[in-house]
C-alpha cells in the first residue's frame, strides 16, 4: 500500500459505480483552479473514461481551454482513494460510449420522473494519463500511516453455477416449480439473497411480484409501473439496468429536483422506491423475455453499494433468457391441455366445515376491477381476483373443489385477452397470495393443468354492485 | 460561511500547480480567520501537497479553489482565490481536524450507511495548513444554478 499504484483504470472498476462521487479539479487558461463534484464516471476502457456535461460548464470551459483535468476516485469497499490524470480527447454524439452513458442517465431520470430534465446530450472521453493510489492515513513523506487487511470482495458468478441453474430450471414441469428454483437458485448458487421476479400484466403497463426473495413479506401482487425505478426501466427499455449507488442517485437527483424547483423551472415530482429493501444501495434488473415479447423482469439488490458487476449482470441475463424460454414453453403446454385431463391426482382434502361451524370468511368482490378482500383486507385484483371469485362462486352453489386450467381459462367471467393469456401466471399469483396470507382458502395443484380450491372455513359471497 | 465550515460538508480542494496544472485533493477543516474580507484557514493532507510540489516555509502563493458541499442536501459552495503561508499543522489545528472528522464521517455514515472505521482509513495523518484570501464564491449546488457567483465574497 505504500507504493503509488501506477496501472489502468480497470483496476478501479468499482470505482465508477458512483457510490461515492467523484471530484474533477480543472484549471483556466489564466491558471484559476476549478473543483467540483460529479455523479459519476464512466469507465470506457483500461485507458479512457468519459463523463457528461450536464452541469459542468465552468468545468467544461476550462477543460476547453486547458484539456486537463484531476479526478478523485474512491471505492466504496475500501475507502481507497485514487488520483487520476486525464487529458480530452474528444466528444461523442452517438456510438456505443454514448448510449451506454444515456442509458444509466436515463435509468436516474426514471427514478425521480425527471426525464426532461436528465437527458443526454454528448459524452466527453478522456484519456488516461496518471493514475496513483493515495496511501491510506497519509502521511507528509507520502506512507501509508495504517497498511489494512481486507477481505477479498464477494465472489462473482461461474460459468458453473450459471450452468447449474440452467439445468434445474430445465427439469421445472410447472410454472410455481420454476419460480421456487428459479429464485432459490440465485441464492443458493449465485450469491443473491435477495431477490424478485415480477411478470408483465394483461395491458402490458404494469407488473407485478409472482414471488420474491430475502424480505420481511414476500409482497406477492405489489405492482411496479413499467418506466417507473431501476425494475420499471428494465421492462421499458428491454435492457438490463445496474445500479451500484441507489442512495447517491436519490440524494443527486432531490438536489437537482429542488433546485429546479426553487427557479420555477419544474413541478412536483414523484419518486420512485425500490422495491424490497427500504434503503438498497445495489441493484440489477434484467427483463425475461421470449420470441421478442416482454414476460418479466428478474431483480436483485443488496444494501451494500457497488455490490454488483458487469459479470453478475450477464449471469443474470442468462438465468432470466432460460426463465422466459420456460415460462413460454410451459404457458404453450398448457394452451394445449385437454379440458379434462387423464392422470395421476393428488388424494381429496378432508371435508370443509359445515356453514355455521368452525371458522369462517367473508368475500367481498367488486366486478369493476376484480378486486377481492377477505374479511374487508384486500387480497387481490384484476384476473387473480375474477378467478377467485368464480372459483368460489362453482364451491358455492355445486360443491366442486376440483378444476383444470383449460376449463378455467374458457370462463369468460375471467376476461382473459383471446392472445397470450397468461392464465397461468395468475393462477400461480393467487395460489401465492393466498399462501402468503394465510388465508382460510388455498390452492392445491393436483396434477398436470388441475387443481384443487381447498375451503378450510365458512364462506359468505358478497358481491358489490358496480359503481 | 457555515456551509464551507460545517463538518457535516465534504471539502475538497482544486490547486494550480507550478507547471500550471490542476490537481485535485482534500480539505479536512476550515476554520475563518476574517469575514470581511473572507481569509480562511484550511487544513490540507501534507503527503497529497508534496506530491504536488508544495513545502512549508517556501513561501509561495497559489490559485486554490475549495469546495465544501453538504453530504445529505449536497447544496454546495465553492470559493477562490489565493492561498499562502503554507505550515504544519498547530494544536488548535489538529483538534479542529479531530471534530471535524467526527462530525463528518458521523454524518456519512448516518447518509450512506458506510461505518466510521472504514471512512477513518480515508482521513490523512499528517496536516499542513494554508490561509486563503478568499476572492470569489459561488453556488456548486448541482441544478441549473451551478456555477452562479454569491456576492461579496471578498474583496
Amino acid at each position: 500500500v505504500s507504493e503509488v499504484r501506477r496501472s489502468g483504470l480497470e483496476a478501479l472498476r468499482a470505482c465508477f459505480e458512483g457510490a461515492v462521487p467523484v471530484v474533477i479539479a480543472t484549471v483556466s487558461a489564466d491558471g484559476t483552479p476549478n473543483v467540483t463534484y460529479l455523479s459519476k464516471a464512466h469507465l470506457v476502457d483500461d485507458q479512457r473514461i468519459a463523463l457528461s456535461n450536464q452541469f459542468l460548464s465552468k468545468s467544461a470551459k476550462n477543460l476547453a481551454e486547458h484539456p486537463r483535468a484531476s479526478v478523485l476516485f474512491i471505492d466504496p469497499r475500501t475507502m481507497a482513494e485514487f488520483r487520476v490524470e486525464i487529458t480530452y480527447e474528444r466528444t461523442e454524439r452517438r456510438g456505443p460510449v454514448f448510449e451506454q452513458l444515456r442509458h444509466e442517465v436515463d435509468a436516474i431520470a426514471a427514478m425521480t420522473g425527471m426525464e426532461d430534465v436528465f437527458r443526454l446530450r454528448s459524452a466527453d472521453v478522456y484519456r488516461l494519463e496518471h493514475v496513483e493510489q493515495i496511501p491510506s492515513a497519509e502521511r507528509a513523506d507520502g506512507r501509508a500511516g495504517v497498511i489494512w487487511d481486507d477481505e477479498p470482495a464477494r465472489d462473482g458468478p461461474t460459468m458453473a453455477a450459471v450452468a447449474e441453474l440452467a439445468s434445474r430450471l430445465g427439469r421445472c414441469a410447472d410454472l410455481d416449480t420454476l419460480v421456487g428454483v428459479a429464485l432459490d437458485g440465485l441464492e443458493q448458487l449465485l450469491g443473491h439473497p435477495r431477490s424478485l421476479l415480477l411478470l408483465i400484466d394483461e395491458t402490458g403497463e404494469r407488473l407485478f411480484t409472482l414471488a420474491s426473495r430475502g424480505y420481511d413479506q414476500e409482497g406477492v401482487g405489489s405492482e411496479v409501473h413499467v418506466g417507473e425505478g431501476v425494475i420499471g426501466t428494465a421492462a421499458r427499455t428491454a435492457a438490463p439496468v445496474r445500479v451500484g449507488n441507489a442512495r447517491q442517485m436519490a440524494k443527486y437527483s432531490r438536489s437537482v429536483r429542488a433546485s429546479f424547483e426553487s427557479a420555477g423551472d419544474l413541478g412536483p415530482g414523484r419518486e420512485v422506491p425500490f422495491p424490497g429493501l427500504a434503503q438498497p444501495d445495489s441493484c440489477i434488473a434484467v427483463p425475461i423475455r421470449a420470441l421478442g415479447h416482454l414476460l418479466g423482469v428478474l431483480a436483485v439488490e443488496s444494501p451494500l453499494p457497488a455490490e454488483y458487476t458487469a459479470d453478475d449482470e450477464a449471469a443474470l441475463t442468462v438465468v432470466a433468457s432460460v426463465l422466459a424460454n420456460a415460462i413460454e414453453t410451459i404457458r404453450a403446454e398448457a394452451r394445449d391441455e385437454p379440458a379434462t385431463g387423464a392422470g395421476p391426482t393428488a388424494p381429496p382434502p378432508a371435508a370443509a366445515p359445515p356453514p355455521g361451524t368452525g371458522p369462517s370468511v367473508r368475500v367481498r368482490f367488486f366486478p369493476a376491477d376484480g378486486s377481492t378482500f377477505l374479511d374487508g383486507d384486500y387480497l387481490i385484483k384484476g384476473v387473480a381476483g375474477r378467478l377467485l371469485w368464480s372459483l368460489l362462486r362453482q364451491h358455492a352453489a355445486e360443491g366442486r373443489t376440483e378444476f383444470t386450467n383449460r376449463e378455467m381459462r374458457l370462463d369468460p367471467s375471467l376476461d382473459l385477452p383471446d392472445f397470450r393469456d397468461n392464465f397461468e401466471s395468475r393462477l400461480i399469483l393467487l395460489k401465492r397470495r393466498l399462501d402468503e396470507r394465510g388465508a382460510p382458502v388455498r390452492i392445491d395443484k393436483t396434477g398436470r393443468g388441475r387443481f384443487r380450491l381447498v375451503v378450510d372455513a365458512s364462506v359468505t359471497l358478497d358481491e358489490q354492485p358496480p359503481g | 460561511l457555515e456551509r464551507l465550515t460545517s463538518g457535516a460538508s465534504s471539502g475538497v480542494v482544486g490547486l494550480c500547480t507550478a507547471e500550471g496544472e490542476p490537481f485535485a485533493t482534500r480539505c479536512w477543516g476550515v476554520r475563518v480567520l476574517r469575514e470581511e474580507p473572507l481569509r480562511l484557514r484550511l487544513l490540507l493532507p501534507a503527503g497529497s501537497l508534496a506530491r504536488a510540489g508544495l513545502r512549508p516555509g517556501d513561501d509561495r502563493r497559489f490559485a486554490l479553489a475549495l469546495t465544501a458541499a453538504h453530504v445529505v442536501t449536497l447544496h454546495a459552495v465553492q470559493a477562490k482565490g489565493v492561498a499562502h503561508s503554507l505550515e504544519p499543522a498547530t494544536d488548535d489545528d489538529e483538534a479542529l481536524f479531530q471534530a471535524y472528522t467526527t462530525t463528518f464521517f458521523d454524518t456519512v455514515n448516518r447518509s450512506d450507511g458506510y461505518q466510521p472505521e472504514l471512512l477513518r482509513r480515508w482521513a490523512p495523518v499528517d496536516l499542513w495548513a494554508a490561509t486563503l484570501e478568499v476572492e470569489a464564491l459561488f453556488d456548486q449546488t448541482p441544478g441549473p444554478a451551478a456555477g452562479a457567483a454569491i456576492g461579496g465574497g471578498g474583496r
